[in-house]
This record gives C-alpha cells, structure tokens and sequence, in this order.
C-alpha cells in the first residue's frame, strides 16, 4: 500500500516537471533499478540471442520497452511474469547453457515487485489502427445530390463522388418487396404479401412492409440463424464418435432473443455468462450454450486434459472473432506475429473461461452439466448428485434400459437420467466452486504449464472498469462496456454484410493489422455510434440500414461499374448476391407451398441421400445414429431447423456453402459450382418443390397457360415474365406435354393429341426453382 | 483519419489490375471451368490470385494415389520385423520415459509378432507372410519404416494425416492439391474419395475444404447408384426433358444477363452444363463392367461389388482420366484385440487379404499401362501399433494398442525409387532410430513430388498465410530416384 502511494507521488511530482529533489525512492525507481541492475544481467546473458533483429522464439530483450510490451513481466507479481519463469525454478529454461545466479534471480524479482502496474501501457495501435482507436459520432457529409434517405447515404454519395460515379436509380417495388423480404426473414414474399405491398395506398408503403417483416417470427429464425454460425451450434459433439447432443433448445433461445429484440449487449452478457447473472432467469442458462457448442471427444482413451484445453482455447477464439474481430490463434502458442497481442494475453483471456465445470472428453455421455427444465430446487439437488454420477461413470455409457433396470439408482438420479434420454435438455455453462488456477501453456502445449496468469483482456483494448467483477460476467460486461470501441464496429459491420453480402470491412472476422481497411471508415463508424445510441437495437439498425436509398438502389449494372467496381464496395448499386444455402432451401419450399411454418422443436430429419452416416458410425454394436427421416411435416421445415451433424451436414445444405459448425464462422463463402446444379436438378426437395410448384401453376392460375409460367414466375422471383420469358417456357411446356411419359420406354412424342400438363408443369416449375434470379438475392 | 497502410493499397491495386481478366485466369489455370472449381469470381478470386498456384519444380508424379488404412494396421506384423520383441515376448515393457498409450493402462508387456518374414525379389525387401501379393512386387516398393505422428488418438491422428494439423478446420490434402492443382478432366472433380470396410467413421471433414474455397473439398464417389450425391433425374425426368429443361434454363438466364449484366450468370449457367455432362460421364467412369476379365482378376474385383478391389480398378480409371488426386480409405485396422475390431491374430490376416492383391493389382495395372512414372501410390494409416499387448477384461483376441512414435508407409511409382528400404526403428520397434519422416515431412514430400514448394503453396486466412506444413516439414530427397 505505501509502495504503490510511493509511486503514485514520484509519478506525479515528475509529470509536474518539478525541479523539487525527489525523496529517495530506491525500492521505487523501477525504471533506474532495471538500468543499474537488471538491463546488465540481460545485455550478458540473453541479448545475443535476443536482439532486436531476428530474435530467438520472437522474443526480445533488447529494452525495458520491449520487455513490457511483450508482457514479459507481470508488475508486481512475480509468479505471473513469463521473464521469471522461464529462467528461475528448479530447472530453469534459460538461458540455454548456464542457468542464473540465484543472486541475479533475486535481482529480478526484487525488480519486478516494483513495476507498477502503469507501467504496462496500451500498445500505439490502439489510438491509430481504425479498429480499435476511440469511437467518435464522424460529421455527416452534406448531401449534395439531394439523393440521401437517412444518415448512411450521406457517406456513400459523398465516396461516389468522390469516384465520379452516380448512385442507381431505386429498384422497383416488386424487387423492393422481394428484397426486403429476403433480408429481413430470409423467405420470399407470399403473393397476398406482395400484392398487399403493391396496392398499399400510401406513396411510400415500404415502412409498413418493414414493420411487417420485423415482426414477423420469421425474422427471428433468419437473423439467430446467422448468429448460428458463430455460435458454432450443432446437434452432435464433433470428433471421432461425433454422437448426439442435446442442444436444439439453445437455438430456439437465439431464435426468441432476436424476434424479442433483446438488445446486443444483454444479448451478449446472456451468451457468455447468464448462468452468472444474479437475476436467475433460467433461461439465462440456455443462453450459456452459446459456448458449450465447442466439441467433444468420445474416442476411447481420448485426453481429458488436451480436449478440455482445446474446449476453453476455441471458446478464447470465437469470443475473440465475434466481438473483437480479433485473430487470437497464433498467440496460443506464441506472441502474435503480426498483432499485437502477446502469449500472456492470450492466456489472460484463457482465465475467464477455465473455471466451469464441464469436460472435453470422457464416457459421460452427454455430457454434463445440463440444464434439464425442472424446478429451480431440482436442478439444486440434480446438481448435487453431479458428483454420484461421476461415480457411476460406467452405467453412464450404457443404454438406456440400463438405468431403468438399476434397482440402486436413487429415484432422482433415474428421473435425471431419463430427462436426459429423452432429449428435453440442454447443454449450459457452469463456474465451478474451487478456482482453477491458469497457467501459460508452453507452445501451446496444456502439459506444459508456464507462469500462472489472472483474467484480463489485452492491453490493446479498453480499460477494465474497476467494478467489474474478473470473471465471464465482467467479461461479458466489458466486451459492451462504453468505452470498448471495437465490438460495436464488429457488429454493425456483420449486419451490413449479412443484408449487402459484403462488410464494409470485407474481412469481418479479422479487424486487426492485417484485416481489410474498410470502404468507408466513417460510415462504420457513423453506424456503431448510432447502434450504441440506440442501446444496440438490432431491429433498429437493420431499419436504418434497409431503409437507406443506398439499401434501395437498383442492382443491375452496368459496363463501366463492372470495368470500375466489379465488387459493388463503393455502393453505387444495390446488393447482388447468391443466397446462403438455408434460403435456397426455405425459398423453393416457399415457392411450391410446401414449407412447414412452425418455429423451434427438436431437430428434424428432412430427406437426404440413403446411408449418407453409415460410414461415420463405427460398427462396435454401441450405440448408432440413424438418419429417421420425417413423415410428417418435419420433411419441410426451414433449413436451420435440419439436424446437424458435424462430420456429415446435411449435404444440400454444405453444398451450398453451409459451414460444419466446427467452428466460429463469420463470413460463408459463396461458390457456384457444378454440385450446386445437381442440388437444384435431381436433390430430392428440389424434386418435390418442382412437382408442388408444377400443381400450384396449374390449378392456382386462371387456367391458361401465360397465366400458370407468370405466377410461377412470381412465387419465384417476385416479378411478372416478360413476354420473350413467357414465350420460352411455353414452348418448353408444349414440348414436354406431349412427350412421352417417363415410365415408357420408347422414345419421342406420343402418337396422337395426348397430352401430359402435369408432367409438363413440373418440368416448368423445376426450371423456374433453378433460375439464377431464383437463387440470388437482387 | 488514418489511412490504409501502403502495402494494403498495393493489394488492392494488384486485385482490380487483375479484376477485368480474373475470368480468364480462371479458366487457365487450376480454377478452370473444366474442373469443379467455378468459383465465385466476385468473393474469392483475389485471395487465389494472389497465391502461389503453379508448380514451383519440375514435377516427378502428376497424380497421387493414397490408400489410407483407417484405425492403424501394424507395422510390427507387416513391414518392420523385431527378432528382440520375440525373443521378449511376455517380458514387461523396459520403460521408454513419460510414455503413455491410448487405452493400455499399466506396464504392459512385450508381444513378439506370430508371423514369418522373408526376403523377397532381388532387393531382398522383407515382408511379412500376411502379404504375399506385395511380396511379390516389392522390386516396386520403397518401404518406409520411420514414420511418426503426433497423436495416438484416432481423430487427431487422423485429422493430421488428412490436413497437417490435429485440430479439424484446416483444408485436407486433396483440397490443397486442387486448390494448388485443378483438375485436368473437364467433367470431373480434381480430388475423389472413396470409402471400403468397416470399423472407423469417415465424415466428410477428411476431405474438407477447411479455409480454401469450398469448391475445392473432396468429393466422395460412393458405391450405390448414385455415385456421386444427386447425380441420377428424379424419375419423373427422362434425359430428354432434363435437356429440354436446361436449354430453357439457359434461356431464361441469358436474357437475365444481358437485362442485369450479373456476371455470375454464365458461370451458373456453365455449372449447370458441366453437371449434365457429369450424369453421364460418371456413370460410364464408375461402370467397371467395360473391364476385361483379366482385369478384374489381377484386382481381385468383381464388376457388381464393392470393395476396395473395386475402388483401386476405379482409382486407376480416375487418374486415366485427369483426376489428380484419389483417396482411398480401407477401414478396420483398429487392431486391439477386443471383440468388434479383432486383433492381430483375427482381423488384421482377412484386412491383408481385402488389400493385398488390390494394392499389388493396382500398382501393376499402372506400371503396365505406363502411368505408374507419373502417379505416386502412398499406402498406411494414420499411426501404428504398439510393440505391446493390450490386456483387459474384454479383450478376446490378440491386440496391439495405437502407436505414434513410429509406423511404416509404402510408396510406389511417382518419381521413387523402387526396390529399397527407408528408415529404422530401435530393437523394439518403438522409437524411430533413422531417417524420422514425420507427417508433415510426408506433406512436404508428397508436394514435392507434384513439383510444389511447400513452403510456397499458402492461402491467406486470418491475418497470415496458411499452409499445408505449417511451420514445418522438410522433403525426404532419399525417398527419389
């Protein structure tokens, strides 16, 4: 307590510039003891090694600045500091030859009980790199087109100016409604909703179609759905065995968090730490699934130890890409190349997420801890008996007859067990009651501990405010504090590429030193200042955005934009891009009608490929998964409601795109590819969609033929068929009509006037699903 | 307001010089309209054109083959004889430092293995008498006792094998060969998996795209009627109304392009006509029944059956035709005695039987046909087994558990040099003595022999430049002629 006083004092007295003696602050003049006593340990035993240019394992000693900003100490601590560890214990590291004097040792720590924790300052990035410097509300430029709707479009058209190029005209309601449609609820208008639209009497009815589409439940699907991909969710552990995991009650919670529009920072202290908040809503705790969809290995002999460090590694990782945009891998195992994040930070963040409960590999099967829906005092005593099962590991991997026919399972503990069974759970965070202390892993390696780290986030960012607890929930807190300028910046860049297909910052998942400068630095920030003004309303920034005239433009280009801006990054046209493969799906089903409205439930089993799992099923007589393909409606429900397994996804949907959810993914990629034809010609929903979208053109129209091809056109696109287009599906319909049926073998057209409309619809409709219009998004 | 850093504006600079022309570069190189590599020139034509993509060395092989024994068959039973084990047979395991095992728990004891070696062929290579059909070629094979990997466990084993790292999320081998590559058959992917036997669950992450556009994951030839996912009509659709269909299809989308100018259009609509080639191409390709009798009887395959003869006759047919590189999996080597994987006493002599003559069949098929110079055949597993027994309640057969410090591959055609024996293990076959070839040393080699550079072949990916090898890897020039 003196000592930091001390410090405090000499530090003030010299920021005066006072020509006042100072005190003699020995024990306190850290900078001139590492002068007199350290620096000179170091020039002779670890500075040729460790010089400025190419230094030995990217460690340099050359300078007091150098070693703090590598974070080789930590001030005041000495079991923290990585200097110490590696060249002090019973068997030093360094230097490689010859250890230390003990005296020289003690020269260090002495030293280093004296570093104040000031002395570790922000790295110089954090005030210029355009990520990660402070975030301020930039001027509007003026807006001299006289073109601008909102905000947004002052930035763009004063970049197109810029350019010398001219914004497009708005695109016309039908492409509008289509649009909005699909960017808001990832499902193509209805007819009635787009004829509603049409004939709405007010000048401009796109707000009420916005307001609309806002609330409807779809919204919800569509919009958790991206957030699916970061969260990693699936419905099966991963790895070797690759076994079902409960866990569909955890995407229904995004589902219900977006179409509530609970705000984005709620919505981020509930992912990361409900099951801390003091408020025990148990919903919180599903919540916490957000980061028990890392995997887990089942394999015999598998390491509980490597997988659970891999476990909580992935889980530093993903909160490091969805909030910060940060790229943390490389400093699992050493400082960061190129940013500058150090190995000790990396493990700092490590300390946040290694105190829960759960394990990464084991027989538990699944594993623990659950949230399983009963009263707050069962889940109290299931809780308890956490430890009973543990013991009881072996029955754990048996069947399930096998814990009905145990007469010495405590009732609670069967009824646990069947909730288990029975799929009504849910895999959820726990913090466990005794600490677990967290260490450096050499090279990344878990059996290899370094010096022991406390929580902390990397200097680079913004401070910790001193009330936050140092845990996941202060965690949570400080990622949606006020004064971290980079989280909002990466969620407002994400919405703009879900609803444009490209970020203003083109690589959304890496907003440091080697990420993509953004097209527009200040629009980016014009959108998080608004975005944190309006207390993270998601619902109002998509409002914001597609209500924009940049939103609105007409996509169509033209010869000089492709020669000049072939990627659309300047915005002088509208979004163009394929759809992402759930919306494929979800659109052609939409289309024919066949599409299952419901929301949330279990998994389901759509069609797909006969024995498709058969070879990731290891054939030892224990437990296999089959694919039960649905009867009822369940064969046509939205593509995020598809049972996803990590080691075989449904393949219509990979095929498009759809990430394993492996990991965290920000950003698809989106190919066009000759298996994405066979998808849209032979899959079996597409197959179906065909015959179902054939029978609405016939019996839903007026009967004639121009009439069939143009609602077709329109459950499709959203648009009526110009004459040439009509004209070319006509002649396709006449020819197949009287072609012969499939069923017979011989060749060319039926003899006669015999004709086969339904046969020639579907062969219509199969053509209308797999236009380019259809599969993109204009 | 800061600026973007020079180097960051040279980027950009460099892409939109290349942007106009990026189709034709496509449609030169790996990405070229003939393979199945029509990928999105608006997202992703940068990140491939600013990579190494050519090959950097005179290449000795232009197709790889790799069978890959799933579970880890046993060195110590086929390839790398241990008189000593023997000789020990009983005697506990001498202790070898902090060394753990998969299952084995305890000091275990040493396991001589039951069969006869013999010399073979005028290298006098020796080969267990689980393989007489290998035996009798192995004037072609360059056996490679010092294999190592990181892991004893399937999936990270595995994992590594497939894509250089133990962590899944990285690209598998054939997704950089065809990334690196392409393809040189217009009607067919440039990387074809193909799955035989039982035993260890194959998912479609080994052969994934990880971070490279996804076009260039593995597709997966399967013995049923489809053989490729959705390749057969539906059959309401005869070939005449699927090409009525397309034409109408072309149409209507060449009337959206010159309303919408999209340039992604043709490449849809050349998607669309490569999958219809496709839906005859590949039945024709997979259809073995066009082979001659001999043939299949120098396979062991029959026209009708899978198996792994089969997919070897097939692996041949796909590198004749362009297809650069083939995996195939053989599954059921998990030797460890227990009841559902049999042990090296039953189970490991029927996995020898199912791949023996195909192997040798295969190797003599190329060699006759004179593509063996140019297609390197990899045969192994993901680690080897212990020189241990492993002993429990449930064990029924003889067993050895997974072994990672060392293991054995074979190697024929490609550029090796045929008739000799690499590497050593010490008397107890468990550390690596000589000529350690680590798996990305093997990465490295298999590049190498395809003339890349593996430290040359990156993909840029959060922030840094990914590679097959990561940071490590060097060629094993013994291994060439």
């Amino acid at each position: 307590m003196r000592r930091s006083t001390a410090i405090i004092i000499c530090l003030l007295l010299t920021g005066c510039g006072s020509k006042e003696p100072l005190p003699e602050p020995v024990h306190v003049d850290w900078k001139g003891d590492f002068r007199d006593n350290v620096a000179p340990i170091l020039r002779d035993r670890c500075a040729e090694c460790h010089a400025e240019t190419e230094p030995e394992s990217g460690v340099v000693l050359a300078s007091l600045d150098d070693i703090l900003r590598q974070r080789l100490v930590a001030p005041g601590d000495n079991a923290g500091s990585l200097l110490l560890h590696v060249v002090s214990g019973s068997e030093p590291i360094m230097p490689p030859e010859q250890p230390l004097s003990e005296a020289d040792v003690a020269i260090i720590k002495k030293w280093i009980q004296t570093v104040p924790a000031s002395a570790i300052s922000k790295p110089p990035e954090a005030a210029t790199h355009w990520a990660w410097k402070p975030l301020l509300r930039p001027d509007l430029p003026p807006d001299s087109a006289d073109w601008c709707r909102n905000g947004i479009d002052h930035f763009v058209a004063s970049k197109l100016a810029t350019e010398d190029l001219q914004p497009s005209p708005e695109a016309d309601r039908e492409t509008l409604a289509r649009r909005l449609s699909l960017a808001i609820t990832g499902l193509p208008p209805a007819i009635d909703d787009l004829d509603g639209f049409l004939t709405r009497p007010e000048p401009d009815a796109t707000n009420w179609l916005i307001d609309r589409l806002l609330s409807s439940q779809h919204y919800g699907e569509h919009w958790g759905r991206y957030w699916l991909d970061l969260a990693r969710y699936a419905d099966s552990h991963g790895y070797h065995r690759d076994q079902e995991r409960p866990m569909w009650m955890y995407r229904d919670w995004v589902i219900n968090a977006f179409n509530t529009n609970m705000k984005f920072d709620e919505f981020t202290v509930c992912q990361l730490a409900g099951d801390l908040l003091p408020r025990d809503r148990r919903e919180n705790k599903i919540a916490t699934g957000f980061h028990r969809n890392t995997m887990f290995n089942q394999e015999g002999g598998a390491d509980d130890v490597e997988f659970r460090a891999k476990a909580v590694a992935d889980r530093v990782e993903t909160t490091a890409t969805a909030w910060l945009g940060a790229t943390m891998q490389c400093a699992r195992c050493h400082n960061h190349p190129n940013e500058p994040f150090t190995q000790v930070e990396y493990f700092q963040l490590f300390a946040f997420f290694n105190n829960t409960t759960d394990q990464g590999s084991s027989r538990y099967s699944p594993p623990i801890p659950l949230y399983i829906g009963g009263s707050e005092k069962e889940e109290e005593q299931l809780g308890q008996l956490w430890s009973e099962i543990r013991r009881r590991d072996e029955i754990l991997t048996k069947e399930k007859r096998i814990f009905e026919s145990d007469p010495e399972l405590p009732p609670m503990l069967r009824d646990y067990m069947q909730k288990l069974l029975s799929g009504k759970s849910s895999l959820i965070m726990a913090e466990r009651d005794e600490p677990r202390e967290t260490f450096v892993h050499r090279r990344g390696d878990p059996t290899q501990p370094g010096p022991r780290v406390l929580p902390a986030v990397p200097a680079l960012f913004a401070d910790w405010p001193a009330e936050l607890p140092r845990n996941r929930l202060g965690l949570a807190k400080w990622l949606v504090s006020s004064t971290n300028s980079t989280t909002p910046r990466v969620t407002v860049n994400r919405i703009w590429q879900r609803l444009f297909g490209t970020g203003l910052v083109r690589t959304s998942e890496d907003f440091g030193t080697q990420g993509e400068y953004p097209s527009h630095p200040e629009l980016l920030d014009w959108l998080a200042v608004e975005f944190v003004d309006s207390g993270w309303d998601v619902k109002a920034l998509i409002r914001l955005i597609v209500d924009s005239a940049t939103f609105r433009q007409s996509s169509v280009l033209t010869q000089p934009m492709l020669n000049q801006d072939r990627e659309n990054r300047l915005l002088a046209r509208g979004p163009r891009f394929r759809l992402d493969a759930e919306v494929v799906r979800d659109t052609i089903l939409v289309a024919s009608g066949l599409l299952d409205r419901k929301v949330g439930g279990r998994s389901v089993y759509p069609p797909q490929p006969e024995g498709l799992w058969d070879d990731i099923e290891i054939s030892d007589g224990e437990t296999m998964m089959r694919w039960r393909e649905s009867v009822d409606g369940n064969r046509y429900r939205r593509g995020l409601y598809t049972f996803w397994r990590r080691s075989m996804p449904y393949p219509m949907l990979t095929v498009f795109d759809a990430p394993s959810r492996e990991g965290c993914v920000v950003r698809r990629d989106r190919t066009n590819t000759p298996l994405q034809a066979l998808v849209g010609m032979n899959d079996p929903t597409f197959s179906a969609a065909s015959i179902a979208l054939g029978k609405r053109m016939q019996t839903e129209s007026d009967g004639s033929l121009k009439s069939g091809i143009e609602l077709g056109y329109r459950l499709c696109t959203a648009r009526i068929p110009s004459s040439l287009e009509v004209q070319v599906l006509s002649e396709l319909w006449h020819s197949e009509a009287t072609r012969s049926h499939p069923s017979v073998i011989d060749d060319g057209p039926v003899a006669g006037s015999s004709l086969n409309p339904e046969q020639a619809w579907r062969i219509v409709a199969g053509v209308l699903l797999n236009l380019h219009a259809t599969l993109t998004q204009w | 307001m800061t600026e973007p850093r020079s180097d960051d504006c040279c980027d950009d600079s460099e892409v939109q010089s290349i942007g106009l022309d990026r189709r034709t570069l496509l449609s030169r190189t790996h990405l070229g309209i003939g393979s199945l590599a029509l990928h999105s020139v608006l997202q992703s034509g940068s990140a491939i054109a600013r990579s190494s993509s050519a090959p950097q060395a005179r290449p000795k092989a232009k197709n790889v083959i790799l069978l890959t024994m799933a579970g880890g068959p046993s060195q110590l039973d086929l390839f790398d004889p241990k008189p000593k084990l023997k000789q020990l047979d009983g005697q506990p395991l001498p202790d070898q430092g902090d060394e753990t095992f998969a299952q084995i728990t305890g000091t275990p004891l040493l396991l001589g293995s039951p069969y006869r070696f013999d010399q073979h062929g005028e290298s006098g290579a020796v080969v267990s008498e689980l393989l007489p059909s290998l035996s009798s070629i192995v004037d072609e094979l360059t056996i490679v006792r010092s294999l190592t990997t990181d892991s004893f466990n399937h999936d990270p084993a595995q994992t590594l094998l497939n894509t250089g790292a133990t962590l899944p999320g990285r690209p598998s081998l054939g997704a950089w060969l065809s990334y690196g590559l392409g393809s040189e058959n217009s009607n067919l992917p440039g990387f074809i998996v193909m799955i035989s036997g039982q035993g260890q669950p194959l998912g479609a992450r080994s052969w994934g795209s990880g971070f490279l556009p996804t076009n260039h994951q593995g597709v997966q030839f399967r013995s049923r009627k489809d053989p490729v996912l959705f390749l057969n009509d539906p059959e309401w659709m005869t070939r005449q109304s699927r090409r009525a269909s397309l034409d109408a299809l072309k149409s209507l989308n060449r009337v959206e392009a010159s309303r919408t100018l999209d340039p992604e259009i043709e490449t849809r609509i050349q998607s669309y006509e490569m999958a219809f080639r496709m839906q005859s191409s590949v039945p024709e390709l997979t259809d073995l029944s066009s082979e001659t009798a001999a043939t299949h009887q120098l396979y062991g395959s029959q026209p009708d059956q899978p198996s792994f003869s089969a997919n070897c006759l097939l692996a041949r047919r796909l590198v004749e035709n362009g297809v650069r590189f083939v995996q195939l999996y053989h599954r059921g080597w998990d030797h460890h005695g227990l009841g559902y994987t049999g042990g090296i006493d039953v189970g490991l002599p029927e996995r020898c039987q199912e791949v023996d003559q195909a192997t040798t069949g295969l190797i003599l098929d190329l060699k006759q046909r004179g593509l063996l110079d140019d297609t390197l055949v990899i045969w192994g597993g993901e680690f080897g087994r212990t020189p241990v027994r492993q002993e429990s309640a449930m064990t029924k057969y003889i067993g050895r558990d997974h072994h990672r410090r060392a293991f054995t591959m074979l190697f024929a055609g490609g550029g090796v040099k045929p008739g000799i024996t690499i590497g050593s293990t010490d008397e107890l076959g468990y550390f690596v003595t000589e000529n350690k070839l680590h798996i990305h040393d093997l990465h490295a080699t298999i590049l190498h022999a395809l003339g890349i550079n593996h430290e040359q072949l990156t993909f840029d990916h959060l922030g840094r430049k990914f590679r097959l090898t990561d940071v490590a890897g060097n060629v094993a020039h013994e291994l060439f002629a």
